[in-house]
């Protein structure tokens, strides 16, 4: 009985005294946390005023001793006050922020990239790609080596894009890299048109997806160059009809085609009918942008088509051209195909306000 | 008259109309006989009512007064008309009695003849009265009927405009609007009453403008408005404001009142090349839909719709570039821009030097000048300068568009002159309607 009690005893104070440990614990990590968010307030605090040190700097360019950072919550707030204010300057000071970054925190960076903690090396990524830190790139490269899932592989990936690296192009060009759509649309995106040019020079080396995600990133980018000209034009008759379409949109929208790629669709007018009707929309929309006498002509013929959508394309093209609306008016009063005519009358009622 | 070539009408007719009102029939037919002659168009009649029905019908030059008038209203009207239009009154005084010439000077005649009728005295005198009549027309801008300007100051006061148009660049509005039922109401209520409506209008118009806009009376029961620096979107508004507050003023009439209205045209004169004359026939056109469309109506004249050969709005576009594929493409796209609206000459340069080294960029009219920054020997900023130094600069807009895209070389441009600047590479859709808003304006 006696023995029972005193294990009973025994266990309870054993249990307070952890649980007493714990609250000490938790005690102690909080107040350090707590004095670790004051000072860091405190910091942003004086970073906001506008004699303070790195205000100074960003008018001056002059880094005083003070900038130097030792503790982990200068890096923290100092990290953070840039963020924030990276997207209020002017060019000058956004040269300077960066300069600052690329002389005090790479090494900064680069231990956390090399951390074993995921937190770590994804909030990294953030700065890295924000403040523009190339030096970063072998060490991005070295991480992509290591074993990453796709979230962290993904978001590598794109810091690399950001950074305009040029392993970004083997990479995407490998097609065992099997890259989702959405992830090679935003590896594209930021890319500059020298590295767009590499992709260009070796489009029949492209894994499909990049090739058909390559023309609708440059399509929207408005990209004009000669070599993306003239890849368009030869695209026009590709073999693969997903290619074709997203060529021929590309080329409406560039608005310009070479004599010889207008020639080449021109010729290809009269094997039309086998063509899907998707296609047939494009290449619609294509001869409204790009004008000829044939291709008008060939819409003329298209407003009567089957389709509603390419009917209502063709009305549209139509009136980009010089005497559209006049063509419009002669179809709205005489043409034989009554579908045709509603579609001329609707098109210029919404078509000339 | 129709109103199409209310343009073309000349003020100085070299047909001359007689009205021969009041006399015996014998008389009358000698008088008919003399000026038939003489090639001038004849009316005849008798009653005063008759005779000022006749007036307004005919628009005569010169009135020959028989010996039938008294110095009733329906007499001392045709009187006054007469003379707000400097018409010119001859007696024929068949009493030979000096009572009559006095009665008839006290009257207000401009000349008396005698009997017996001298084919070759009546034909001399009529005539010495009516070149008196034109050199006085010819001299005078008021329409003393209506006090407002007549029709040829609308083409003195349009070449003003225009020229100030082709300065500033602000467009300015031409109204054409006319009584509604003219004719009805002149069957209806007599012509009196047509004359009191028209005069009513032009007061009612006149005291309602601002003090820059400029009311002439066209003809008839049509007038013209010109809206100096107003674009059309302004003076739809007030042109309807007007037609309501007119429609809502009752007129008397011996059985009661009845409400009048008028319909209106508008042209928005936008290109610095158009004729007073065209203007006016577009804005006539503008009238003759809004008439169409029933009374008390307005209607715009729009290019796009109304669209008649030789009056698309002339502009030359150069594109200055050394990049030969843009120059190729705006080439190629931008002739076709605004459909019928514009009528543009594009021409590519690959620098300023080219531009500037070559004839076209100083012909005349006006100019859209799209503007590289970088190129080789003369870049745009240069261009830009030199174009803003040199030479007027309403005439040459100039648009940049360029891959330098900092804040600092953007404000510099814009600083230096530049109308719009676009950054390369540039989304041709809106290239382009940037291009239409600043050839229209700033109206949007």
């Amino acid at each position: 009985m006696n023995n029972s009690l005193i294990i009973v005893l025994w266990a309870g104070l054993t249990l307070l005294s952890v649980l007493t440990l714990i609250f000490i614990y938790l005690f102690i990590k909080k107040t350090i946390s707590n004095r670790y968010e004051m000072r860091k307030k405190k910091l942003l605090e004086d970073y906001h005023k506008s004699d303070s040190v790195l205000e100074r700097y960003l008018r001056t360019g002059h880094m005083e001793r003070r900038m130097v950072l030792g503790s982990a919550v200068e890096y923290e707030a100092m990290q953070e006050y840039f963020v924030k204010r990276i997207q209020v300057v002017n060019e000058e000071e956004h040269q300077r922020i960066q300069l600052f970054f690329q002389q005090h925190l790479v090494d900064h960076y680069r231990k956390r990239l090399s951390s074993r903690r995921y937190n770590q090396r994804i909030s990294s990524l953030l700065y890295i790609e924000r403040f523009n830190l190339r030096e970063l790139l072998p060490d991005l490269e070295n991480l992509l080596s290591k074993k990453i899932g796709d979230v962290e592989k993904y978001a590598v990936l794109r810091v690399m894009a950001g950074l305009q690296s040029e392993r970004i192009i083997e990479i995407m060009m490998d097609p065992t890299q099997n890259l989702p759509d959405y992830v090679c649309r935003q590896l594209l995106y930021p890319l500059n048109m020298n590295l767009m040019e590499r992709f260009i020079a070796g489009f029949d080396q492209c894994p499909p997806s990049l090739q058909d995600n390559l023309l609708d990133i440059l399509r929207i980018r408005n990209e004009r160059s000669l070599a993306f000209l003239q890849m368009l034009e030869l695209l026009v008759n590709s073999e693969r009809e997903e290619l074709r379409i997203r060529a021929i949109k590309a080329l409406a929208s560039f608005g310009y085609a070479s004599k010889q790629g207008l020639q080449r669709i021109e010729e290809s007018l009269d094997h039309w009918d086998a063509k899907s009707w998707q296609e047939k929309l494009m290449l619609t929309k294509l001869m409204g942008s790009i004008k000829s006498g044939p291709f008008l002509e060939k819409l003329q013929e298209l407003i009567s088509d089957r389709s509603f959508m390419i009917r209502s394309e063709a009305a549209a093209s139509i009136l980009l051209y010089k005497d559209g609306v006049q063509i419009l008016r002669k179809i709205e009063a005489s043409h034989e195909d009554r579908f045709a005519q509603d579609i001329a009358k609707e098109m210029l009622k919404r078509g000339i306000s | 008259m129709s109103m199409a070539n209310l343009s073309n009408k000349s003020d100085s007719s070299t047909s001359y109309v007689i009205l021969v009102a009041g006399c015996s029939h014998d008389i009358a037919g000698v008088l008919s006989t003399v000026f038939s002659n003489n090639g001038w168009e004849t009316h005849t009649a008798i009653e005063a009512e008759q005779v000022g029905k006749v007036y307004f019908e005919t628009k005569p030059d010169c009135v020959v007064l028989g010996s039938l008038w008294h110095e009733t209203e329906d007499w001392i009207d045709i009187r006054d008309y007469a003379h707000s239009e400097s018409v010119p009154i001859i007696f024929i005084d068949d009493s030979n009695s000096s009572e009559y010439r006095i009665r008839g000077f006290n009257f207000g005649a401009n000349d008396v003849l005698g009997m017996p009728l001298i084919p070759e005295e009546v034909a001399v005198r009529v005539q010495r009265q009516l070149e008196i009549r034109t050199r006085f027309q010819e001299a005078t801008l008021i329409d003393t009927l209506f006090g407002v300007y007549k029709r040829k100051y609308f083409f003195i006061e349009a070449e003003r405009q225009l020229g100030d148009l082709r300065r500033t660049r602000d467009p300015f509005t031409v109204v054409v609007f006319e009584l509604d039922r003219f004719r009805e109401l002149n069957e209806t209520y007599g012509y009196k009453e047509g004359i009191r409506a028209i005069r009513d209008l032009g007061r009612f118009i006149n005291g309602r403008i601002r003090n820059t806009d400029v009311l002439i009376h066209a003809e008839d029961e049509k007038f013209i408005l010109i809206l100096p620096r107003t674009y059309t979107a302004n003076a739809v508004p007030l042109i309807q404001r007007l037609q309501q507050e007119f429609s809502a003023e009752l007129a008397d009439a011996v059985n009661g009142t009845y409400s009048r209205s008028f319909s209106a045209g508008l042209l928005e004169v936008v290109d610095s090349d158009w004729k007073p004359g065209n203007c006016l026939d577009m804005a006539v056109k503008a009238l003759e839909k809004a008439k169409a469309e029933g009374s008390n109506a307005t209607h715009v004249f729009s290019l796009a719709q109304d669209q008649e050969q030789g009056w698309r709005r002339k502009l030359n576009v150069a594109v200055i570039d050394d990049d030969e594929l843009i120059r190729n493409l705006l080439e190629s796209r931008l002739q076709d821009l605004g459909g019928q609206q514009l009528d543009l000459n594009v021409k590519c340069f690959v620098d300023g030097e080219d531009f500037f080294g070559n004839a076209w960029h100083k012909q005349p009219g006006q100019f859209l000048v799209l503007l590289d920054r970088n190129m080789p020997r003369m870049n745009g900023m240069e261009v830009l300068r030199k174009l803003r130094l040199h030479y007027d600069r309403s005439r040459y807009l100039v648009m940049m568009l360029t891959v330098v895209n900092t804040e600092a070389s953007i404000s510099q441009a814009i600083e230096s002159g530049a109308d719009d600047y676009m950054t390369k590479p540039f989304s041709l859709i809106e290239l382009e309607s940037r291009i239409m808003r600043l050839i229209k304006g700033k109206r949007r």
